[in-house]
């Protein structure tokens, strides 16, 4: 047999699989359009071609297709343990997308989901709708309804393809009892910048120390260009969270996350963030054994770490010391009232 | 690297039996001709006996990680003749494969970049006739792409699963002539060739830290102490974590596969002493 083909891949969605229901939302055309070289397959449900047996992730990771959805149910999610409430009673999450552009050798959905390509589900409206009921209908009215965007997914990431940062930060200026958070790791601010800040909205950043970022980070933004992001945000009047989450117990992590802060508090000034979140690596006992049986190749998943109820994460011992240390660090420079720790 | 071919009839082997300069093995109950790496399965017609042979080469012939399997045949396009861009000889891979008798479809994960344009291909029980060109999506339509991707499937993940298609009619319903079958395969297989090498370059990921003389000495090692599976994990799990993070080969643990154990506490204490050596922290 010949040898053609060496490193011949597809690129990145170099195929979008729609749904038949999902071809006339205004999203999918934008995006046909965006990507009108792209070759296109029509499919009847979008999990025939997500949740096809044996894929591999990390395979499809270097040629990830684009899946337009209808999302038929579900459009409102509670947190789960592993994260952060932020003492909100009504903490939900939801998704919009499912995965990511960028490919982080901890990230949980290696093990969460059976692809790497994107879905997007197109139809925005029904979770508006479900929106407005959670908000109507949340457990505690003294509090706002509390809603993380950007869940399994990175959305501001993916923002010049899919505009829903600025159709959720335009829907939460409406509702006055709705509070969002939108988790990003990337720095295309500029995507939003032309909106109007309000304080229904947090754009969270999720910062590492640089070496971490260049070696288990792929594809994301160096820190540098994230807290020029982060500051730009800052100087036009948004509320920013800043997140050391997920601490990793590298060696010399509490030099590199010790310089992560003193870099971060170099460049930023720390009144003028919202707060702060700060967690160690922990991912679910079933994520954690399926990204092992795909990741032989990261030191990251390998070494000492210990199950309690359905969580993995690092012994005790060692998780005590860097969350205190993290505490310790940050504290000194953002107050501890301003301090979510994941323990 | 084994290369897995499923085709047909005998006649649109031939022309891949003779490029590929393969030998029947009379091993096997079924047709089955291989040289060296590729193996080549001649399943007869319809979708089950192309699912049959393609199930049996698959479960007999040890197979690898980077395997591939290819169903290559001609099939009917929907387009009329001479109404469209799509001719006889036209070549084509699968990017969606229907079953009609069960309306349920099969999505091959293309990540390879070949050089053959892309189709659907739904697999009907019957030859298709012109006149119900309309009851199938827009593409190819043959008898056995259905029933081989699913049985496929049940083996390779996706992205090591094609299935090319050779235009031999626009529905017509006179039967093709063999050896015009033949000549239209015969004209596809250099792109087909190349399809196959690109699928072959796919790599799964990054490989695993642990080579396979590592593996094995984690085996032997097993053996030697009866390690229980759970303890066998653990322990391949241990020496993957020295090796990434200390950036060096194993340390030698040959010792380990000589050492006699007799009792249960005897393996616990000598898996204490792999552990003490392979740990990091």
């Amino acid at each position: 047999m010949n040898g053609y083909g060496a490193s011949s891949r597809w690129s990145n969605f170099s195929h979008l699989y729609i749904e038949r229901g999902a071809n006339d939302y205004p999203l999918t055309r934008r995006i046909r359009e965006r990507f009108a070289k792209a070759r296109v397959v029509e499919i009847d449900d979008y999990k025939t071609v997500f949740a096809r047996p044996r894929q591999r992730f990390q395979a499809q990771k270097e040629s990830m297709k684009l899946i337009l959805a209808v999302k038929k149910d579900r459009f409102l999610y509670e947190g789960s343990g592993n994260s952060q409430d932020f003492s909100f009673k009504a903490f939900h999450y939801n998704t919009l997308m499912s995965n990511c552009v960028y490919n982080c050798d901890y990230c949980y959905l290696q093990g969460m989901y059976p692809s790497a390509n994107i879905v997007v589900f197109v139809n925005l409206e029904d979770y508006f709708t479900a929106t407005r009921e959670g908000i109507r209908d949340r457990s505690n009215p003294v509090q706002p309804f509390y809603l993380c965007v950007s869940y399994d997914t990175d959305l501001l990431a993916f923002e010049s393809v899919v505009p829903y940062c600025r159709a959720w930060i335009e829907f939460a200026r409406e509702e006055p009892d709705l509070l969002i958070e939108i988790r990003t790791k990337s720095a295309a601010y500029r995507a939003i910048r032309d909106l109007q800040p309000t304080d229904r909205a947090i754009l969270a950043w999720t910062l590492s120390p640089e070496p971490v970022a260049a070696r288990y980070e792929h594809g994301v933004p160096p820190l540098r260009r994230r807290l020029e992001a982060v500051r730009s945000a800052i100087d036009d009047g948004w509320p920013v969270r800043l997140c050391f989450d997920p601490v990793l117990a590298v060696p010399s992590w509490a030099s590199l996350y010790g310089g992560l802060v003193d870099e971060v508090v170099r460049k930023i000034d720390p009144a003028t963030v919202r707060d702060v979140t700060v967690g160690v690596f922990r991912l679910s006992k079933h994520h954690f054994q399926r990204m092992r049986r795909q990741r032989t190749d990261t030191p990251l998943l390998y070494g000492e770490f210990m199950q309690e109820d359905a969580t993995v994460t690092y012994p005790a011992e060692r998780r005590e010391e860097m969350t205190a240390f993290m505490r310790r660090r940050l504290g000194d420079h953002f107050g501890e009232e301003r301090i979510f720790a994941w323990t | 690297m084994p290369v897995f071919l499923a085709i047909a009839l005998h006649a649109e082997a031939r022309p891949a039996i003779e490029r590929f300069r393969l030998k029947q093995d009379a091993a096997f109950d079924l047709p089955v001709f291989r040289r060296d790496e590729v193996w080549l399965t001649v399943t007869g017609t319809g979708s089950m006996k192309s699912a049959i042979a393609t199930a049996s080469l698959l479960s007999r012939v040890e197979r690898d990680e980077d395997s591939v399997m290819f169903n290559l045949g001609i099939a009917g396009h929907t387009q009329k003749a001479d109404e469209g861009p799509v001719t006889v000889g036209d070549r084509f891979l699968a990017n969606k494969i229907t079953e009609q008798s069960t309306g349920r479809s099969f999505f091959p994960d293309l990540l390879a970049k070949t050089p053959l344009a892309e189709s659907v291909v739904t697999t009907v029980q019957q030859p298709l006739e012109r006149a119900d060109a309309g009851t199938v999506e827009p593409g190819l339509a043959d008898m056995e792409a259905a029933g081989f991707y699913q049985a496929a499937a049940t083996f390779l993940p996706p992205h090591r699963i094609g299935c090319v298609k050779v235009v031999s009619d626009h529905l017509e319903t006179r039967r093709i002539d063999k050896h015009r079958a033949g000549e239209l395969i015969a004209g596809a297989l250099d792109d087909f060739d190349a399809a196959v090498a690109a699928y072959r370059s796919v790599r799964d990921g990054a490989p695993d830290v642990l080579t396979d003389a590592d593996l094995q000495l984690v085996r032997d090692i097993r053996d030697r102490l009866r390690l229980t599976a759970s303890r066998h994990r653990i322990l391949t799990d241990l020496a993957r974590s020295y090796k990434l993070h200390t950036a060096s080969d194993l340390p030698d643990l040959t010792r380990f596969t000589h050492v006699s154990v007799k009792t249960r506490q005897e393996g616990d204490a000598q898996f204490e002493r792999l552990r003490g050596i392979l740990s990091v922290e």
